[in-house]
């Protein structure tokens, strides 16, 4: 091959590290996108709140990443990132379908049903697999869509 | 005795034989990524796609200690050991490559991260039920490059390490690796004693102690290579 083919190919390749680097933010840019405020809601469910409720299971969000948490809210409620590109959230407000499904007579035990009824495609542009041997890299993957409880319900899974 | 402006002219000499020989391995790998890319978002797309960084490291792990089975094989180190290539050389040639290898592959990954994301604007502008989501920091990317790295030229040479025994002693080395791979199939206290040992390695690290302990291991796996290509026989 052409000694400057070599020399532009070269050069091409280092470029692509220094944009790769240069595109991706910083640690403290991709924590604030993730952060609890970033997240907007689109579906909520009245629950008992006079109860101490067990979420049995909720089925697997794929392709999307998914986190399970408890806050101070009166509502079980899923919440998705406003900053994935596409506006997800639109999508989801118009096609996703939650059900939930009660333990009769108690109501403390519940479980939750969500599907895409239409086909979704999702790419995550991640960095190495490999960082996720470390802990603080673990905590740098984000989660797409969080599926919030009250304070008085906990996970069984 | 070679002068040293010989043995200079014989190692890039050397170099430039192995480069010729890479050529298509390069035009492999590159087709691979480019082949995951286009099914990713031209053919069939799956619900869900990891980037290009991610196939590079597999495709590295696979193809990597392929060529370094190669370049020991008996018919390719008596091509190139040839006056005025001596054993030396060889060797550092070999090592050369092994560092220099894996970092062309993965820094033509991040080329082609670069065009996954362009196409993934592409695919945004044309379609209503595709989304994608950055997960890399800065600081991930560095970080991950670099262990990466170190792990592909751990694990290359150590393939080349055995390749290198390998073609020196076939019986020894082929009855040892034998056992030792029926071992980890059948014996359960071996499997669970050898992943013990990985695990206790590579248990609870931080990114410089585990680059430390994979330089060791990639040091100690060229020193032990080195011993059977520099006690090497030719005809």
């Amino acid at each position: 091959m052409n000694k400057w083919v070599m020399i532009a190919l070269s050069i091409a390749l280092v470029l692509s590290f220094a944009l790769v680097y240069a595109l991706s933010p910083s640690d403290e840019a991709f924590l604030s996108r993730y952060a609890s405020g970033e997240y907007i809601t689109v579906a909520a469910f009245d629950v008992p709140l006079d109860i101490n409720g067990i979420v049995d299971t909720v089925n697997t969000m794929y392709p999307f990443t998914m986190k399970k948490v408890r806050m101070d809210i009166d509502k079980l409620e899923v919440r998705v990132n406003r900053n994935i590109s596409g506006n997800l959230a639109d999508f989801l407000k118009a096609n996703l379908d939650v059900k939930l499904f009660f333990v009769p007579e108690t109501y403390d035990r519940l479980n939750t049903e969500i599907r895409f009824p239409r086909s979704v495609y999702r790419f995550s542009a991640e960095t190495f697999a490999i960082v996720g041997w470390f802990e603080h890299f673990r905590e740098l993957l984000g989660n797409e869509i969080l599926i919030c409880v009250p304070m008085n319900y906990t996970f069984a899974e | 005795m070679l002068s040293q402006s010989s043995r200079l002219r014989a190692m890039k000499a050397l170099l430039y034989g192995y480069y010729l020989d890479f050529k298509s391995f390069f035009e492999i790998y590159f087709s691979i990524l480019l082949g995951l890319i286009i099914s990713k978002f031209l053919i069939t797309p799956s619900a869900s796609s990891s980037s290009s960084l991610n196939s590079a490291l597999i495709n590295c792990m696979i193809m990597l200690p392929v060529a370094m089975m190669v370049i020991t094989s008996n018919s390719e180190l008596k091509k190139k050991f040839s006056f005025p290539v001596d054993r030396d050389l060889l060797v550092l040639c070999h090592i050369l490559l092994i560092l220099v290898l894996p970092l062309v592959m993965l820094l033509m990954s991040c080329f082609f991260y670069l065009v996954e994301l362009l196409l993934a604007e592409l695919t945004l502008s044309v379609t209503t039920n595709f989304f994608y989501s950055l997960a890399i920091t800065k600081s991930s990317f560095l970080i991950g490059f670099a262990i990466s790295y170190m792990a592909i030229v751990c694990i290359t040479a150590l393939t080349w390490m055995v390749s290198a025994w390998f073609y020196r002693h076939k019986v020894p080395v082929g009855v040892i690796g034998a056992a030792f791979i029926l071992g980890l199939i059948y014996l359960d206290d071996f499997r669970d004693s050898v992943f013990g040992l990985i695990g206790r390695l590579f248990h609870n690290p931080t990114p410089g102690l585990l680059s430390l302990k994979l330089a060791v291991i990639t040091l100690a796996a060229f020193a032990l290579g080195y011993i059977p290509i520099k006690r090497m026989e030719v005809k």
